[in-house]
């Protein structure tokens, strides 16, 4: 692999909120070989509520973050869509208005924050993308223990696809998380909308939860209905939608454990689902934890 | 009403309608038809591109409508024309916003933000949870970082944070029952 060290940005809602995400991020990129730089980073900012506000605002937060890692130049690796759209477009929109990234390059002189000049060239990484090379396929495919082959629904997400003009990924039938679903013993299952929003992005989970809470009754259904055990997601918002969600959405929405992609790969690799937190969720995994038991069990019985 | 003739909405709205491209929208209806908010809420994201067309978006920016798109991008995606309408639904707010239109949990998320430098804020009983993970009781990001909150809290005084949107108004509509919460 030609990067193998990254300014590690866990992003708030994994640290703060759902910190069994963190955790297993840590684990399996520690197997598969990456190293994780921690820095002292802030929030993206969100992209959905401070984005609408007032965009210099917004890129000018980002670009801290961004500064923060072009002073140790290191690439920055995100494990969140929201995380990574926002400092993403955010590297967009200084690179094409020179005027804009001069006042935040200022902005940031001024607050005596260092590496501002830096900022629109770091590059930002999704996991996903790490996780997408030869590389790393054949040495997850190599660490893989356990194929629990039980049917998930992946979740991609929508800051990780679009827009596709921006990110130039097939948008209409995305394969990467899947394949790498896949990869790990799972089986990945179609289902109507695959592609649709899970209701939390632009500010509407705290703005407008009827809506939010409509928008994910409607994608647990359609998860549930095509016969998913869980569903897999590479984002923390989506995560504490599908996990809090439910809580919020009562008798309303079938119960469908959600896990972080990251946690899904840990149990393929026969890490212990109290270590992975699947326990620590709102709707804990309790059948895929339990098929992971058994699994490790059989192959200690062999072994 | 929103504001005067003098307050800048023409401009904004010209601005919009040329780096969103709007004039090119034919007014098909896909955005709307991809829409996920479309079934719960109000927004038609049709509607509002033609209110940018035609250079009347008061009615638009005075009611919740486009606070409840979560900037999906399907819309913007099927577009085939090309229309960047999630990113004129953003302008939008930003200009509703300037005139005290927003969603009234969203104070909250800044102030969080400007104190603590997250959104989502470090609870006790996660520490904990962190502790029997074996991760850190305490992130290693700006809060947990007392130069770097200080540098924070200087360029949000510097940049004007803390006044970034005038207080709220009620939306048109909201007290009568109007909104559709």
């Amino acid at each position: 692999m030609t990067e193998e060290r990254f300014a590690f940005f866990p992003g708030c809602i994994s640290t703060n909120l759902y910190p069994a995400i963190e955790r297993s991020t840590r684990l399996v990129l520690a197997e598969l070989g990456f190293e994780l730089v921690d820095l002292p980073f802030g929030c993206c900012p969100p992209p959905g509520v401070l984005r609408s506000y007032d965009e210099p605002t917004w890129a000018t937060l980002a670009a801290r973050n961004l500064a923060i890692a072009a002073r140790e130049g290191l690439p920055l690796l995100t494990i969140c869509n929201g995380c990574f759209g926002s400092l993403e477009e955010a590297t967009a929109r200084l690179n094409e208005n020179p005027g804009l990234d001069r006042r935040v390059v200022r902005s940031l002189d001024g607050a005596g924050i260092p590496g501002g000049e830096g900022a629109a060239g770091v590059e930002v990484l999704h996991i996903l993308d790490l996780l997408d090379t030869r590389e790393a396929k054949e040495a997850l495919a190599d660490l893989v223990v356990h194929r629990l082959d039980a049917p998930v629904a992946v979740h991609y997400g929508c800051h990780y696809l679009r827009p596709s003009s921006r990110y130039g990924r097939d948008v209409e039938d995305p394969r990467i998380l899947d394949e790498l679903v896949e990869l790990a013993g799972f089986r990945s299952i179609p289902f109507p909308e695959k592609l649709s929003c899970c209701g939390a992005g632009g500010g509407v989970w705290s703005g407008e939860e009827a809506t939010s809470l409509d928008i994910l009754e409607r994608k647990l259904h359609l998860m549930v209905d095509a016969g998913a055990e869980a569903v897999v997601n590479v984002c923390p918002f989506c995560h504490l939608q599908f996990d809090q969600g439910q809580k919020r959405l009562g008798m309303r929405a079938p119960r469908l454990p959600s896990l972080h992609l990251t946690q899904l790969i840990g149990l393929a690799l026969g890490m212990k689902d109290k270590v992975l937190g699947l326990h620590t969720h709102l709707v804990p995994a309790r059948d895929l934890a339990k098929a992971a038991r058994e699994a490790r069990a059989a192959q200690d019985a062999r072994d | 009403m929103t504001g005067g003739a003098d307050d800048g909405l023409e401009e904004a709205v010209g601005a919009i309608l040329a780096r969103a491209d709007v004039e090119a929208c034919i007014q098909c209806g896909r955005c709307t038809a991809s829409c996920p908010a479309a079934l719960p809420s109000s927004l038609r994201a049709r509607n509002v591109i033609r209110a940018v067309q035609d250079g009347d978006v008061t009615p638009v920016i005075d009611r919740d409508d486009i606070w409840h798109c979560t900037t999906c991008f399907s819309c913007q995606e099927r577009c085939p024309k090309g229309v960047l309408i999630t990113q004129a639904i953003l302008w939008l707010r930003a200009e509703a916003a300037r005139r005290g239109r927003y969603p009234a949990a969203h104070p909250t998320a800044m102030a969080e933000l400007a104190r603590s430098g997250n959104v989502f804020p470090l609870e006790p009983e996660v520490r904990t949870v962190r502790g029997q993970l074996s991760l850190p009781r305490e992130p290693a990001d700006t809060n947990h970082a007392p130069d770097e909150l200080a540098a924070f809290h200087r360029l949000l005084e510097n940049i004007g944070f803390e006044s970034l949107v005038p207080p709220r108004r009620p939306y048109d509509g909201e007290d009568d029952g109007g909104d559709p919460e």
